[in-house]
C-alpha cells in the first residue's frame, strides 16, 4: 500500500513537470496575429488547464506532512496561484486565440477593430492590465515555489533546493519557449533529486528509525 | 458499539487545524458574500451598444467574482475536512476542475468580454459591430467556452454531491446534506440570479447548519451506560443519526 501510493506521488511530482516541458516545447515562441493558425495555440491553453491542478497537486505533494509556517505559506497559496495563473492562460491564451480565430473570418475592413481587441490583451499600452495580469501570476508562483523551498531546506538536498530556486524564477519568465520549458526542466531535476537523494539528515533519520 | 450523541464528529484529525472563529469565517462568509453578489450579476441585452454601455461592470464583476469562487473552493475544502473527506479523491479532484475550469469560463465569458467591448467604445460604429460578432458567443455558446463552463461546474458538482453523501453518511442533520445537494444541483442551471444564488446560498445554509450542530453541547462521550435515557426516550434531534464515537 505504501508502495503503491509512492509510486503515484512520484508518478505526479514527475510527469506533471514532464507535461508541462513537453507543452512549453510546443507553444509557439509568439502569440498568434491576425492572418496567422490558431488551433494549436488554442488547444495548448486548453491542455494547460489540466496541467494548471496538476501543479496545484504538485506542490500540496511536495510539502505534505512538512509542518513548518513556510509549508503552511505554500499550502495557503496555491489556490490563489491556480486563480491567477488560469485567469492569465484564459485571457492571454484562449482568448487571444479565440479572437484571432474569429477575427480571421471577418471581411479585411473590419479587421483592425479585432487586432485593437488582440493588442489590447498584452500590448500594456496604454492599458497595463495584461501586463499586471502576466507579472501578477509569474510573481504568485514564484512565491509559492519559495515558499516550498523554504519549507523542505531541512530536508532536501541543497542542489536540489537551488534547481527548484532557479527553475521557478526562470518560469515565472513565461510558459513559451525558451524559458517555459527550460525552467521545468530544473524543477524537475530538483523534484527528481529531493524525491530520490534525500539530504543526509533525512537518510539518518529514516536510518535511526529503522 | 454505537453512542448516543448530539452532534457529528468532526473537528478531531482534521488536515486544517483552524480556531473555531477563522472556521466559522472561512466556512460561512465566502458562500454568503458569493450568493449576495450574484443578484448584482450585470445581464445587458444581447447587442453591441448594451454590452458597450454594462462592459466596465461586466468585466469589474467577473474580476470580483473570480476572487471570491477561490474563497468558496476553500470554504467546500474546510466543510469537507470537517467530514475527513478533504483528501478524497472526489474532493481535491472535483475542486480543481472547479477552480480551473470555472474560474478559466469566468474570465473569458467575463473578463474578456467586458474587456473586449471596452475597447471597442472608441472605434467607428461598423468595427463596434465586428468586434461585438467576435465576443457575443464567448458568454456561453462558443464551444470552447461552453465545454469550460460544463467541466467547472461538473467539478462542483462532484466535489458538493460527494460531500453530501459523505455528510448523510457521518449522520449530519438531514438539512445539511439536503442543502449540499441543492447547491450542486443549482449550479448546473448557471451562476447568474436565481440559480448561482440559490447553489451558493444553499451552501452557506448547509455551512450554517453544520456550524449550528457543532456548537451543541456533546453528550455522547459524558454519557456512561448508567447515565443513558432509558429505551425509549429520545436524546438530541429525532432526525439524526447516532453515529460511532
Amino acid at each position: 500500500m505504501v508502495d503503491r501510493r509512492r509510486t503515484w506521488r512520484r508518478v505526479v511530482l514527475l510527469g506533471v513537470p514532464t507535461l508541462y516541458v513537453l507543452l512549453g516545447l510546443l507553444h509557439p515562441t509568439a502569440n498568434p496575429e491576425l492572418g496567422d493558425e490558431t488551433d494549436r495555440f488554442i488547444g495548448l491553453h486548453i491542455a494547460q488547464l489540466f496541467l494548471i491542478v496538476g501543479l496545484g497537486f504538485v506542490i500540496w505533494l511536495l510539502v505534505e506532512g512538512v509542518t513548518n509556517r513556510a509549508a503552511t505559506l505554500a499550502r495557503a497559496l496555491i489556490i490563489p496561484f491556480v486563480v491567477m495563473y488560469t485567469a492569465l492562460d484564459a485571457i492571454l491564451g484562449i482568448a487571444w486565440g479565440l479572437a484571432a480565430e474569429a477575427a480571421n473570418g471577418l471581411p479585411a475592413a473590419h479587421q483592425p477593430g479585432a487586432g485593437r481587441l488582440v493588442d489590447k490583451l498584452i500590448s500594456g499600452d496604454p492599458d497595463p492590465r495584461g501586463l499586471i495580469l502576466y507579472w501578477g501570476a509569474g510573481l504568485l508562483w514564484l512565491a509559492v515555489m519559495l515558499s516550498v523551498v523554504a519549507a523542505l531546506r531541512d530536508t532536501a538536498p541543497l542542489g536540489a533546493l537551488v534547481s527548484l530556486s532557479l527553475g521557478a524564477a526562470v518560469f515565472a519568465l513565461g510558459h513559451a519557449p525558451p524559458m517555459g520549458p527550460a525552467g521545468m526542466c530544473l524543477i524537475l531535476l530538483g523534484i527528481a533529486w529531493a524525491e530520490f537523494r534525500p539530504s543526509p539528515v533525512r537518510r539518518s533519520s529514516a536510518a535511526v528509525g529503522t | 458499539m454505537s453512542n448516543t450523541q448530539t452532534r457529528t464528529e468532526t473537528e478531531p484529525d482534521t488536515i486544517w487545524h483552524l480556531s473555531t472563529r477563522t472556521r466559522r469565517v472561512l466556512l460561512l462568509a465566502p458562500p454568503l458574500a458569493l450568493a449576495g453578489f450574484t443578484v448584482l450579476h450585470p445581464q445587458p441585452d444581447n447587442n453591441a451598444q448594451a454590452l458597450m454601455d454594462a462592459s466596465t461592470w461586466f468585466m469589474g464583476f467577473h474580476m470580483i467574482q473570480l476572487a471570491m469562487v477561490g474563497l468558496v473552493a476553500v470554504s467546500v475544502v474546510v466543510l469537507a475536512d470537517q467530514f475527513h473527506r478533504a483528501s478524497a479523491w472526489q474532493t481535491c479532484f472535483g475542486m480543481g476542475l472547479f477552480l480551473v475550469y470555472f474560474s478559466a469560463y469566468d474570465t473569458l465569458a467575463g473578463i474578456g468580454t467586458g474587456l473586449a467591448m471596452q475597447s471597442a467604445r472608441d472605434l467607428p460604429t461598423s468595427q463596434q459591430e465586428a468586434l461585438f460578432d467576435i465576443v457575443k458567443d464567448w458568454p456561453g455558446l462558443e464551444p470552447w467556452v461552453f465545454w469550460l463552463s460544463l467541466v467547472g461546474t461538473f467539478g462542483w458538482v462532484l466535489a458538493l454531491g460527494y460531500l453530501a453523501v459523505g455528510a448523510r453518511a457521518a449522520g449530519a442533520p438531514r438539512a445539511e446534506w439536503v442543502f449540499l445537494g441543492l447547491a450542486a444541483f443549482f449550479l448546473l442551471l448557471g451562476h447568474p440570479a436565481p440559480f448561482g444564488t440559490i447553489a451558493f446560498g444553499s451552501l452557506f445554509v448547509a455551512a450554517l447548519v453544520h456550524e449550528r450542530q457543532s456548537s451543541r453541547p456533546r453528550v455522547a462521550r459524558s454519557l456512561t451506560d448508567r447515565d443513558r435515557p432509558p429505551p425509549g426516550e429520545r436524546v438530541g434531534h429525532p432526525e439524526r443519526r447516532w453515529s460511532d464515537g
